[in-house]
């Protein structure tokens, strides 16, 4: 990973068009401002990995490995 | 009585069971009414269906199923968008829910990383995705089996 210090008011540029700018310190928080195009999508990272798993999640696996979980956890729980 | 067709069937439902997810979930960003199915066939998995689109249906588990000792925590903006007043968010009426993939390959996991948090008395919902890292988005679901008797 590339590791860059930075303090409040500097930025960086990913790119031509990408720029991140500290804009405040607090304690352990960072604020950043993000100056990006529309199409590059900005999303906090756990939405993201909440997003794809729900993703996953909703692409239904057969009914027979639901029944086969609902009976394992059912003995499990006995 | 609305009614959808799912892959159980059709279903009829009641309008106040109708969970309402004012934020929609990540991912689906259109959903945002779904009703919660309890099925006797497959307990403790509860279903969280849409009733927008008929083949969009969660399977969940209570996370103290997933893990008995989970630490809820719930963001003042969730806290926001579920109505609840700061001081109120431990309280009983909230169903705390992971949602479940049957499909990965390391076998059946649980979203401990956001929750779905429901309130049961405003039928409201939110997914409330924890920024503190305790926890994963893929957490497997313990499956121990029965000691044999032997």
């Amino acid at each position: 990973m590339l590791v860059i210090r930075r303090g409040r008011g500097e930025s960086l540029r990913i790119g031509d068009d990408i720029e991140i700018e500290v804009l405040d310190v607090n304690g352990s928080q960072v604020k950043l401002g993000i100056r990006a195009p529309r199409q590059i999508p900005v999303v906090r990272r756990e939405i993201a990995e909440t997003a794809e798993t729900n993703w996953a999640a909703s692409r239904e696996g057969p009914i027979e490995a639901l029944e086969a979980l609902a009976a394992r956890l059912a003995r499990s729980r006995r | 009585m609305p009614w959808i067709d799912t892959r159980f069937g059709r279903l009829e439902y009641d309008e106040s069971c109708v969970v309402e997810f004012p934020a929609a979930l990540p991912g689906f960003e259109d959903e945002r009414a779904f009703v919660l199915l309890d099925r006797p066939a497959h307990r403790p998995v509860l279903f969280l269906q849409s009733i927008q689109q008929a083949d969009l249906c969660f399977l969940t588990l209570p996370v103290v199923a997933v893990d008995p000792q989970y630490q809820p925590a719930l963001s003042e903006d969730d806290e926001r968008i579920l109505g609840l007043e700061p001081e109120t968010a431990a309280r009983a009426d909230l169903l705390w829910l992971a949602i479940l993939c049957l499909a990965g390959e390391d076998g059946p996991t649980a979203n401990l990383l956001g929750p779905l948090v429901i309130d049961r008395q405003s039928r409201r919902g939110v997914q409330a995705v924890r920024v503190d890292q305790v926890y994963s988005a893929r957490h497997p679901i313990p499956l121990e089996e029965p000691a044999s008797c032997s």
